[in-house]
């Protein structure tokens, strides 16, 4: 982790906000594509790309957190 | 104009178009007389003054006219989606559909374009002339190119409406298209459904507005240019991607030019016609105007980001190297919309890794755009209006974003191809991103262009969460239709209890969306009136774009507006570590991810290009598609010719070889416990499917898959899936399996207690085909009617040219309530296709019973081939206003009598 200064670390700046839009907007979207997995029919075409976005969005937010604030 | 910090070149560098010693040629001088004339009148009408901003430079007064207009055109847009999905909730809810199916397509058709050319495409190019004048600190030029490119996007419009009779009124030529038009669908002398050549005229006005403003744009961005060499600065990021747009442009609206010219030489000089080419060169548009509009929001987030962050873009470098990519890509993945189609398998995968490899400066961006945040103290952060809708627009995008590689996955497109989870990835890009966006940037620019604040905040912040609220809505109810596996533009519904309630979702959201709107149309009006004065003399773009941003903050705690120095104590190569890595993690998943499916993705596309190897004991199937039925051909173990019908054992093979005439049209069969059979019929080439009927013996629905013209809703197949050889079962194990998951399985009733009523689309009990019935072998009855109420000009069976109130029914009772229609039994026989148990001709107005003593087997009823209809009300089609002729088939069914 970067050293992180008391606005970033802060739960409420603006990009804490964001990031929680974020993870919001990506659990949605992930609850949306996932709801095709319980079809049995359907699983095996959703199971690659379905599971390529999770990883995607968990390294969105831990490169966001471990990168070097913009200043 | 605001005076901009970014400027290289003082305005006075630049010199007008005309100097004061040179007159402009004649032509010009008129116009600018007459401009100045009118000008000056409607100035003395205080409402216009103030609207249309007539006191001002040429420059705002356009500006202002040109977002006036695409909010026109959003309302008029927004009204056609409240007109089409109020049928739909009405016919779904059991109620009356007050318009006709030309009426109910022409709105979604019409829907789709104002939205995204009347709207979103006219005010892209009002707010990005507006910033690359005022950024670059340019002298606006070219007035008339200008007002010409104006006035031919909105007259595309315009002449895409169609005509319209007044006396007598009919304004049925309204364009029922699609606006993603898929060629030969609409074209004379190709299609049924012949749509006006103004339709053609407007998507030419269209492309020819969008390229001359392209024109005008980069007349100034190279007066900049060439005054730069000596002292060059870089260019903000979001003139990069506004740049990125002028490139795309072209290469998007051209091929749009090429496929419209070429309907046109088919339409009206016999020019041979190759649907198929013809789509994939649409296509290039249809699929690059998405992204030209995307980048309204991602160049908006990147100039309000560093504005009221006040620190400039995380990473230029990453920036430009998402910009570049946008540039090589987009133009080359249109042909993702034609996965199902017989096209190269190679073709389609190199699409597919294309359209994953486009995923890579989304990632680029929105990361970049986040961390230009990090390290910004909540102290120094408004959340006003601006911030609100940037937050939005970026977080809708992101689910807009991540639904993308859903879509773009070949196997995956087999299963929801045209569905509605295809318009919940749109939407949630339309409005929450691309929308969301837009207004951001009109928050931050009303001021500037008006000289007066926000009058409201709270409706200000009101329009922002009716709008995310109904948004997220909207998406989230299209979702799950689509999860349901809903077709898009399904008019005609099966009458599912869920499915009903997400169609009343849908509409409250899409009410909740428009709220939203009016109060932002209403906070404008406003404005113009009676906000208080707002001056940006004196400031810098970005302080005047945060003295705007502040009047739509609904507290009194501002942050301070002007600019600060920023010191850079990161640097470079810290901030770009983390892009590459971010960027490299994407890559190598998105290879994992393509290398998964690529056996599946070229399996699945040679299946559609080529006959496979048929097993032993196959059904040999043949379809023709007539734009609203099948003609069946079938050999095997079950010989016949059917219309809309393909009957087979349980379990057999089915070989496939579909041809289509008159517009491309899709065979879809969602059984969704055991396979979805899904592919797309291009006229004048041949697709193929080799598939196992599903297990259980049972009556499957099979929707047409691609939009082709108003009766689309009637065109269902049924798959009649026969049980080995032996007794007959009863359907008791396909109703307790749910018919597989297939939605579209029609109903099923037991004969003796069915009553069949006719509605006014020419469906039995609303559903299409009719329910099936079901009865023990022996003596078998059921009872339908047809009531004279359900006849009218939007009912094919009566084939009468009038728009006169009840003239259809009154040819019903001129005909004693008799059409020549034959309605009865007819039995299908494996060995020898149908043969007639009874018929007579179709009786209207009386509640009849239909009777026969049957042996165990499979039986059609009602009328069982197509009705020619020519829907012509005033007698006014022709070439010159459109022609709308279909086959239809709707007032039918099986009848399965077991054992």
């Amino acid at each position: 982790m970067s050293a992180s200064t008391s606005s970033e670390s802060s739960w409420s700046s603006p990009f804490a906000i964001f990031g929680y839009a974020m993870v919001a907007a990506s659990a949605m979207a992930i609850a949306e594509i996932a709801y095709y997995s319980t079809d049995p029919a359907l699983s095996a075409a959703s199971l690659g790309t379905t599971g390529g976005i999770v990883v995607a969005v968990i390294a969105f937010v831990l490169f966001g957190l471990w990168g070097a604030p913009n200043e | 104009m605001v005076e901009s910090d970014r400027s290289a070149v003082p305005a006075e560098d630049y010199r007008d178009t005309y100097p004061g010693f040179q007159r402009p040629p004649a032509l010009v001088q008129t116009l600018n007389d007459t401009e100045e004339a009118i000008r000056q009148r409607l100035a003395r009408l205080r409402l216009f003054d103030r609207i249309f901003l007539l006191h001002r430079d040429w420059m705002t007064r356009i500006t202002m006219l040109m977002i006036i207009l695409s909010v026109f055109w959003g309302a008029v847009g927004a009204f056609d989606i409240f007109g089409f999905q109020s049928q739909v909730v009405g016919l779904a809810t059991g109620g009356p559909v007050e318009l006709s199916n030309q009426e109910i397509y022409s709105s979604l058709t019409l829907h789709g374009i104002r939205m995204l050319f009347g709207f979103a495409q006219q005010l892209e190019m009002a707010f990005f002339g507006f910033l690359l004048v005022n950024v670059l600190g340019l002298t606006p030029r070219y007035k008339w190119r200008l007002y010409t490119s104006v006035a031919l996007i909105n007259l595309s419009i315009i002449l895409i409406e169609g005509p319209i009779y007044l006396v007598p009124f009919n304004d049925n030529y309204f364009p029922a298209v699609g606006w993603y038009f898929l060629s030969p669908l609409g074209v004379a002398n190709d299609s049924l459904y012949v749509v006006s050549p103004l339709w053609f005229l407007g998507w030419l006005a269209l492309a020819s507005s969008v390229l001359l403003w392209t024109w005008w744009m980069v007349s100034h961005f190279m007066v900049w240019y060439r005054a730069q060499p000596a002292n060059y600065r870089r260019l903000p990021v979001f003139v990069l991607f506004i740049l990125v747009t002028l490139v795309l442009i072209p290469l998007t609206y051209v091929p749009l030019l090429v496929s419209t010219v070429w309907d046109l030489g088919a339409y009206f000089g016999n020019w041979a016609m190759n649907p198929l080419a013809n789509q994939v060169i649409f296509w290039m548009f249809g699929h690059g105007i998405v992204y030209i509009l995307f980048l309204l929001p991602i160049a908006g987030l990147y100039l309000l980001f560093p504005i009221l962050a006040r620190r400039p873009p995380y990473s230029y470098r990453w920036a430009f190297v998402a910009a570049v990519m946008f540039v090589l890509l987009t133009p080359l993945l249109g042909l993702h919309h034609l996965y199902l189609a017989p096209i190269p398998s190679w073709s389609v995968w190199l699409t597919m890794a294309l359209s994953f490899l486009i995923i890579i400066p989304s990632a680029i961006t929105f990361f970049s755009l986040w961390m230009t945040l990090k390290g910004v103290p909540r102290s120094q952060w408004e959340w006003n209006a601006v911030a609100l809708f940037a937050l939005l627009a970026f977080a809708g995008s992101i689910l807009g974003g991540l639904s993308g590689p859903v879509v773009a996955t070949v196997p995956w497109d087999v299963d929801l191809h045209n569905s509605f989870f295809v318009l919940s990835h749109f939407h949630a890009l339309t409005i929450l991103s691309i929308t969301a966006g837009g207004f951001a940037l009109a928050y931050a620019f009303f001021p500037i262009l008006t000289g007066r604040s926000w009058y409201s905040s709270r409706l200000a912040l009101g329009h922002f969460l009716l709008t995310a609220v109904g948004g997220v809505g909207v998406v989230l109810a299209m979702d799950d239709l689509g999860s349901l596996g809903v077709l898009r533009r399904s008019f005609i519904l099966p009458m599912l209890p869920q499915l009903t309630e997400y169609q009343l979702l849908l509409f409250g959201s899409i009410i909740v969306v428009l709220l939203g709107q009016l109060l932002f149309v209403l906070n404008g009006f406003l404005t113009v009136f009676w906000g208080s004065l707002f001056s940006s003399s004196g400031l810098s773009f970005d302080e005047a774009v945060r003295q705007a941003a502040q009047s739509t903050c609904p507290t009194h705690r501002h942050v301070p507006i002007e600019d600060r120095p920023f010191a850079r104590r990161v640097s470079r190569a810290r901030r770009e570590r983390v892009e590459q890595l971010w960027v490299g993690t994407v890559a190598i998943l998105l290879i994992v991810v393509l290398a998964m499916y690529t056996p599946a993705v070229l399996s699945t596309s040679n299946a559609i290009g080529s006959a496979g190897t048929a097993p032993p004991g196959t059904e040999f199937v043949v379809l023709s598609g007539q734009q609203y039925y099948w003609t069946v051909g079938e050999s095997g173990r079950v010989n016949g010719t059917f219309d809309n019908v393909v009957v087979a054992y349980a379990g057999q093979w089915i070989n496939v070889n579909a041809t289509a005439v008159g517009a491309t049209q899709g065979f879809y069969l969602p059984v969704r416990d055991e396979q979805v059979v899904n592919f797309q019929v291009v006229p004048g080439s041949e697709s193929h499917a080799l598939f196992q009927a599903p297990s259980d013996p049972g009556v499957y629905g099979a929707p047409d898959s691609e939009y082709d013209g108003p009766w689309f809703g009637q065109d269902v197949t049924a798959l009649i899936v026969l049980p080995a050889p032996g007794p007959f079962p009863t359907l008791a194990p396909f109703q307790s399996s749910g018919g597989g998951g297939d939605i579209y399985n029609p109903p099923i009733y037991a004969s003796a207690t069915a009553d069949l009523v006719a509605d006014s689309l020419g469906l039995f009990n609303a559903s299409v085909p009719g329910p099936t019935l079901t009865a023990s072998a022996g003596p078998v009855s059921f009872q339908w009617s047809v009531p004279l109420s359900s006849i009218g000009v939007n009912n094919y069976l009566v084939n009468v040219t009038s728009s006169a109130p009840n003239q259809q029914q009154q040819y019903v009772i001129d005909h004693n309530y008799s059409l020549p229609e034959s309605f009865g039994i007819w039995g299908i026989h494996p060995s020898a296709g149908l043969a007639s148990v009874t018929n007579s001709s179709l009786r209207i107005n009386s509640v009849e019973v239909e009777t026969a003593t049957l042996l165990p087997g499979v039986y059609l009823y009602g009328v069982i081939h197509p009705v020619d209809y020519s829907y012509d009300p005033s007698s006014d089609s022709g070439v010159t206003t459109g022609s709308d002729r279909g086959f239809v088939m709707g007032l039918w069914g099986v009848l399965w009598v077991n054992t």
